[in-house]
């Protein structure tokens, strides 16, 4: 392992990146209700009409104890923070620091894409943890972002077959052999929170808001 | 008044699912196929749409391709009723497009629940009126 800098002290902030499709507007809402505040910055890709986007993050904010706000181009990660990807823009990462929204064509038929998110993650600092997370949806959009999360070491996750609402997505990352975990939403949150360094100090346990 | 669209040729489920509906205070257009729903949605329909895939004439997937070819995917929420666990190769290309996904047979509370979920995101108006999240449009990602 290389050695941080000794200027560098603290760790660094966590990065998750999460998408999700048919039905996973439910699971996205019940895995944010019950995260504490987190000392890691979550990227969510959910397919959706834009007519929604604003309500929908309106709603995950009002039961979240993390902030949770819709992507703006140039956006910088922060911890305790949810960003939401708005429809109709490619939602990329740019040296895995900031946010950039970009006009592109569909990718697997969906703009913005899971896989575009995911695969434009460079490969993390030294020390900093990344985790991938893929739910329920139809296709096979983030099965490719998965994998390569995958190949820089992220921790992945899919949601399990008995929560989906359409198995797709999460099955097919599950063939390509990238992931390392299928739980249901509930066992996702837990699971987060568990991991060292994910939640910050001094907050409340993991399934004590519910 | 909340607004829910029912497209299904089975009588009996437009019924069923209707009056579970109607008693939680929704307005329940029921409709019988897929030509149908185009034209209502056509003449401005707005909110949620729970849609068979098995019925004659158009089917729920056709009756999506159509919404979309005239882009009026825009202004509702499609959610499926089907009896099939996971959608065909009829729906490739209509991934994103589909916001739910509810198996057949379904309980009355589980029909109530979904549709409650989706219509607070549907309703007329929504996402026009707060000014504290902006939507981000194609001119957003050229700026800066």
């Amino acid at each position: 392992m290389i050695p941080r800098p000794s200027t560098d002290l603290a760790p660094r902030m966590p990065l998750v990146l999460l998408g999700a499709s048919t039905g996973g507007t439910r699971a996205i809402a019940r895995i944010l209700s019950l995260l504490p505040p987190l000392r890691a910055s979550i990227v969510i890709v959910q397919h959706m009409p834009r007519f929604i986007n604003e309500s929908f993050a309106r709603s995950l904010a009002a039961d979240s104890a993390n902030a949770v706000r819709l992507v703006r181009d140039g956006d910088v990660l922060a911890e305790s923070t949810v960003f939401l990807a708005p429809s109709d823009l490619h939602c990329q990462l740019v040296g895995n620091r900031r946010l950039r929204l970009v006009p592109g064509l569909p990718v697997n038929y969906v703009c913005p894409a899971v896989d575009v998110t995911m695969q434009s993650v460079a490969p993390p600092a030294p020390g900093q943890r990344l985790v991938g997370i893929l739910l329920t949806g139809m296709g096979r959009d983030g099965a490719q972002g998965m994998a390569h999360l995958k190949s820089l070491g992220a921790l992945t996750v899919a949601q399990d077959a008995a929560s989906c609402a359409v198995h797709g997505m999460p099955a097919e990352a599950v063939r390509l052999g990238c992931i390392d975990y299928e739980l249901n939403p509930d066992a996702i949150a837990r699971w987060l929170t568990g991991l060292p360094g994910f939640v910050l100090p001094g907050s409340r346990n993991p399934g004590t808001r519910r | 008044m909340k607004q829910v669209m029912i497209v299904d040729d089975d009588p009996s489920i437009l019924q069923a699912a209707g009056r579970v509906l109607q008693r939680k205070g929704f307005e329940v257009l029921k409709i019988p196929d897929g030509g149908r729903c185009l034209e209502a949605v056509r003449s401005g329909y707005r909110g949620v749409v729970l849609m068979d895939i098995m019925m004659p004439g158009l089917t729920g997937w056709e009756t999506i391709r159509a919404l979309l070819a005239e882009g009026l995917q825009e202004q509702i929420l499609i959610c499926m009723l089907t009896a099939r666990p996971t959608p065909g190769p009829d729906s490739a290309g209509l991934e994103g497009l589909v916001f739910d996904y509810l198996p057949k047979p379904f309980a009355g509370d589980e029909l109530v629940r979904l549709v409650e979920y989706a219509a607070q995101f549907a309703s007329p108006g929504n996402g026009q009126t707060s000014a504290t999240c902006p939507p981000a449009t194609p001119s957003d990602g050229r700026q800066s």
